[in-house]
């Protein structure tokens, strides 16, 4: 700092006599952010910058005037092989083959269902008058309970008036009513055969 | 003094003197500028703290019910359990519309005679694509899809059909292919990754779930065949009424595994010297010629 001064104070004190005054650099840069500024490449001062990834680093912003060989730059045989080893990548043709198989099958079953849909779509005319058919039949072989709880049924549908689902509840209650209607009926029924009885015998006695 | 004899200054005068003056409430937002939210003030901080701060607060948070602590309404009532279920794995794609993509070869910022791709679109600054948050480049959307103009060759992570069939209109083309994450960050920053002087990563292959996209002609993906593409554009074309324009002169499309045009990847780039360096070592070359399929997040 003293050196500088005695130059700035020589520049002033002597500008008339000396023709050229020396430039003077007080930016107090140090050599390596002198180098930098002045768009130049620092030399390799310090332990971080010994390192694989500072070398590249270095090769990548100075390129070979940088001194590192080009092939460090590429990975090493050890790299590859723990990449291959951990197994992060699996290969294409396998993934590719997979997907294929799995297209294949899918279209498999796909074409399996619509030849077995055609099919049934050729028997369908046949099955459907059997079915008609055996529709007609099961109403002809209906036994007289069918026809007694399809006629009960009815008749409470009827005094609703309209249509009803037979599980309603209000259904249940409607059946369970005509069931004990129909029971006090023949107990009814079997009452006055006796009181006719009587009156029979009353009559001939 | 007749009203058309006046001069125009005399009338501007007359306007001014009867204007009223300008106080402060003419200065306002206008409507809707401003949306009024929940007002807390420092007595309102204690708010849930404790639970007899939160019996005794005057604005309790939402969903609280009166004395219970560790059942909150939307404990109690949680919704629809699988939605947004897969938010930390599903993939992110930026929108990017026609309309917007007109804008900018507009204003400059692209060249559409060049091929369009994650570098150039993130080279315009305006788009920010983070890998690490799974966002894994960009989706052409139709906005704009009646009357766009251009005839680009863009390169997509999705494209919805329509979006496929306005940019083949005009006479350009559409491919859908898939980055990993470490040839995202390549693509998206390249004079980053130039000057940290790292090796062109090879491109992978899509994992299982988005193979049967990208495998599809329909999306236009890159792995697939040139006469199913070129038959999916015809009917495209046939499908939705329009004439194809003759095809663009074919530039040259990018490899399966490649992330920058004219780069092969496992090569190095030096900017200092404008070169391209090609290893010659055969683990290199098998290494960087093996087609690998990403795992991440299929």
């Amino acid at each position: 700092m003293l050196r500088n001064w005695r130059l700035l104070v020589r520049s002033f004190a002597t500008n008339s006599s000396e023709e050229i005054a020396p430039k003077v650099d007080v930016s107090f840069l140090r050599p390596r952010h002198r180098i930098i500024a002045a768009g130049g490449m620092p030399p390799v001062q310090f332990d971080s910058e010994r390192e694989r990834a500072s070398r590249r680093e270095r090769f990548g912003k100075y390129g070979l005037k940088s001194g590192v060989p080009v092939e460090e730059l590429f990975p090493t045989a050890e790299e590859i092989e723990e990449e291959e080893a951990i197994g992060l990548f699996r290969e294409f043709n396998n993934a590719k083959k997979e997907y294929k198989e799995l297209q294949k099958k899918k279209r498999e079953s796909e074409l399996a269902r619509i030849a077995e849909l055609e099919k049934n779509l050729k028997k369908y005319p046949a099955t459907l008058a059997k079915y008609e058919a055996s529709l007609v039949k099961q109403e002809q072989e209906k036994d007289e309970k069918e026809v007694a709880l399809e006629k009960r049924i009815r008749d409470i549908q009827e005094y609703f008036g309209y249509w009803m689902d037979p599980k309603d509840p209000r259904f249940e209650v409607m059946l369970q009513q005509k069931e004990a209607e129909e029971k006090k009926a023949v107990k009814m029924a079997k009452r006055d055969e006796i009181q006719k009885k009587r009156f029979a015998e009353n009559v001939q006695g | 003094m007749s009203q058309a004899a006046r001069s125009a200054k005399e009338r501007a005068l007359q306007i001014v003197e009867q204007a009223s003056r300008i106080r402060i409430q003419d200065a306002r937002d206008n409507i809707g500028a401003r949306t009024t939210g929940r007002q807390l003030k420092k007595g309102h901080n204690q708010m849930g703290h404790t639970q007899g701060a939160l019996e005794r607060a005057a604005k309790p948070p939402l969903g609280w019910i009166w004395g219970d602590f560790f059942r909150p309404w939307q404990r109690m009532y949680p919704g629809e359990k699988l939605f947004n279920a897969d938010i930390n794995t599903r993939r992110e794609y930026i929108p990017l519309s026609l309309v917007e993509l007109a804008r900018l070869i507009d204003l400059g910022w692209i060249n559409p005679r060049q091929p369009i791709d994650i570098s150039t679109l993130c080279t315009t600054q305006k788009f920010q694509i983070n890998p690490k948050m799974r966002q894994y480049g960009f989706d052409l959307t139709e906005e704009g899809a009646d009357s766009f103009p251009y005839s680009i060759d863009i390169e997509v992570q999705y494209a919805t059909p329509s979006a496929i069939a306005a940019v083949e209109k005009a006479g350009g083309r559409v491919r859908t292919a898939y980055y990993d994450v470490e040839s995202l960050e390549a693509a998206i920053n390249p004079k980053c990754w130039f000057e940290a002087g790292k090796v062109v990563p090879k491109r992978k292959q899509p994992p299982q779930s988005l193979l049967e996209y990208y495998m599809d002609a329909k999306n236009r993906g890159y792995l697939c065949e040139e006469q199913e593409i070129e038959k999916e554009r015809a009917l495209s074309a046939q499908i939705r009424g329009y004439t194809l324009p003759p095809p663009p002169s074919s530039a040259a499309l990018k490899a399966v595994d490649q992330v920058f045009h004219g780069i092969p990847s496992g090569s190095v780039v030096s900017l200092a010297d404008r070169k391209v360096f090609v290893t010659k070592n055969e683990l290199h070359r098998e290494y960087y010629s093996s087609r690998r399929a990403d795992k991440l997040y299929s």
